[in-house]
């Protein structure tokens, strides 16, 4: 059984009074040791999937179970088998509080082991971080952007999850400090076996760290697949778009992402679709089963 | 000599040299870009060029655009200048333009300040200049407001308002990083075409190494301030002989190849800080005694002590 299962997930938000779909109906499982790509551009709702996935976020309808149970209303015990890394790695952390109190806090409230044993636990995960032991009295805004995303990757680690839900975990950093926290994010996943849910923008961060890709547009997943097969031969058009505009910058699709208050009708993608034909204007395509598929008339039929 | 000429450009704000030496030049209708990482002084280059700089602020060495010197130019000059001889398109579209002008006034405002025309040929103006980067429906868009325009959209409202003057230069400050991945290359091919039938030269400064290697002729790499490495994008993006530029390359992670980043140890250092020798030494592998004490010159596309030899960095 996966570790982690979407059932028709539906998230909807009000704005100015009318209704707003981010996340129309996803579904999906990802297995114990697996990792998986989420990937997406601004507004496709891959962060309101991810916080529906941490129970943070309320279900319109569907349902999202962790290890067989419901994540919305989950108890402490489930609750700190998953847990989140977030893109600000700078807000993510109390700016009042040094960073021992901020790696000290999950493990006081979940109580873990005794008091005095604690402190010990701290500067364990500054270790697994490769942060120096200074950095514990100092102040999340004393410390670099790189640094900081440490501390949070460390404090999410604090509980000993199985399941880590990444949303751009390094899209703020510079690219040569985004290497040192992909690495370092490569060697504890595989040192401790950790599941990850890797949600971001980049193709290439994706796929890198990896071993599966799933495409969202429009509130939708479009394509999942194999890392090397998405990237290799994408199927939707829309993938195909992005991986062209990865290979070279002036390639990608004609037109713009669509507003989550007015999705066009049938398959999102139509408007910009090269290949869409008239049963595309009316009849969304479900996402099939298989190793490696895509919701597209066209392409997968 | 080119379009652009800029000699010893150095910056210097509360005794931090922001920008220390930075000379390139931009050929009519070239694209060049110019990248590094946060701190590496690329938007302290642009402001200067433009003279935006805070007041404090030193600059020294000269910026010559179609014979002007931007850096030496009085203060009345100046206001004549901006706009005609270089003009700026900004990252952030929502935030350059005015909530509550329309499209139509941004534009007519920025050619009034310039040209003095009655009200009918701004208005025509303004039209002819939307058609040109590619906005649908220009007459009923001057009416709009940004508000109800897209990213994209944006993006080439600005590019329109920077046309207005014609300038002989244009400096596109990261304008594509707010865009979505699959928008980036429509407005990057907007960008060339318009240089190339402008006869435009353009300064992109991005931190988007892949653009610069698709759209640009020549690329200049900074570093905490300071020119490290500088030619042709097929050599420096191939070839690369400064140990940043290499180690900035080989830092992109490529599904393709799993396994360890080659990742640059250590941080970049603050714009306060003050690095010895090369800037670049101690987050270098390369590294000698040589380079902890001697800033390294800039001399045939690169400034670094021991460069790597032309194959050595062949990706």
């Amino acid at each position: 059984m996966a570790l982690l299962t979407v059932e028709d997930a539906h998230v909807s938000y009000r704005a100015r009074g009318a209704k707003v779909e981010a996340v129309r109906g996803v579904s999906l499982g990802v297995e114990k040791g697996q990792r998986l790509g989420l990937v997406g551009e601004s507004g496709c709702g891959k962060s309101s999937l991810a916080r529906a996935m941490l129970g943070l976020e309320p279900l319109a309808s569907g349902v999202i179970l962790f290890d067989g149970q419901p994540v919305h209303g989950a108890g402490p015990s489930l609750r700190r088998r998953f847990q989140p890394v977030f893109q600000d790695a700078g807000s993510a952390l109390n700016p009042r509080m040094t960073i021992a109190d901020c790696l000290r806090e999950p493990l006081d409230i979940h109580r873990v082991g005794a008091a005095s044993a604690r402190q010990a636990r701290v500067d364990e995960l500054l270790e697994l971080v490769q942060l120096p032991p200074e950095v514990k009295a100092r102040l999340p805004r004393t410390l670099s952007a790189g640094q900081r995303q440490r501390v949070n990757i460390a404090r999410a680690l604090a509980l000993e999850p199985e399941l880590l839900i990444l949303d751009e975990p390094v899209s703020a950093l510079d690219v040569s400090v985004q290497a040192q926290v992909l690495n370092l994010l490569e060697t504890i996943a595989r040192a401790r076996s950790l599941t990850l849910i890797f949600i971001s923008h980049d193709l290439d961060v994706v796929g890198h760290l990896c071993d599966e890709v799933a495409v969202m547009y429009a509130g939708l997943l479009v394509e999942r697949g194999p890392t090397a097969r998405v990237l290799e031969s994408p199927l939707h058009p829309y993938t195909r778009a992005l991986c062209a505009a990865r290979a070279k910058a002036l390639e990608g699709a004609a037109g713009e992402p669509p507003s989550p208050s007015r999705w066009p009708t049938g398959c999102a993608f139509h408007p910009r679709c090269a290949v869409a034909v008239d049963r595309c204007r009316t009849e969304r395509p479900a996402l099939p089963n298989g190793e490696h598929r895509a919701a597209c008339f066209v392409t997968d039929p | 000599m080119s379009t652009v000429e800029v000699r010893g450009l150095s910056v210097e704000l509360d005794g931090a040299k922001l920008l220390d030496g930075l000379s390139l030049s931009i050929d009519e209708g070239r694209l060049h870009g110019l990248v590094g990482e946060s701190g590496s002084g690329k938007t302290t280059a642009a402001n200067a060029m433009l003279r935006l700089l805070p007041a404090g602020a030193k600059t020294r060495g000269s910026a010559v655009v179609g014979g002007v010197d931007l850096i030496a130019l009085s203060d009345a000059a100046l206001q004549r200048a901006r706009g005609r001889t270089v003009a700026m398109m900004l990252q952030e579209p929502l935030a350059a333009l005015n909530p509550v002008l329309t499209v139509g006034a941004h534009l007519e405002e920025t050619l009034e300040v310039h040209h003095r025309l009655p009200k009918a040929e701004l208005r025509r103006r303004a039209v002819a200049l939307l058609e040109e980067v590619g906005l649908p429906d220009a007459q009923a868009r001057l009416k709009a407001y940004p508000h109800q325009l897209s990213g994209g959209q944006r993006q080439r409202v600005l590019l329109a308002a920077a046309l207005a003057c014609e300038p002989a230069l244009l400096i596109a400050d990261e304008p594509t990083t707010a865009l979505d991945a699959s928008m980036k290359g429509v407005v990057l091919a907007l960008i060339r075409s318009t240089a190339e039938r402008r006869k435009l030269a353009v300064l992109l400064i991005t931190h988007d190494l892949s653009a610069v290697r698709d759209v640009c002729r020549d690329v200049s790499v900074l570093y905490a301030g300071r020119l490290v490495e500088q030619g042709p994008v097929e050599q420096v993006f191939t070839r690369p002989r400064h140990p940043y530029t290499h180690a900035l390359l080989a830092a992109r992670p490529d599904p393709m190849r799993r396994g360890a980043l080659e990742a640059i140890a250590g941080v970049v250092p603050g714009p306060g800080e003050d690095v010895p020798g090369c800037r670049f030494h101690p987050r270098c592998p390369r590294a000698e005694a040589r380079c902890r004490t001697e800033a390294p010159v800039f001399a045939v596309g690169t400034a670094c002590h021991f460069p790597l030899a032309p194959d050595e960095g062949a990706r």
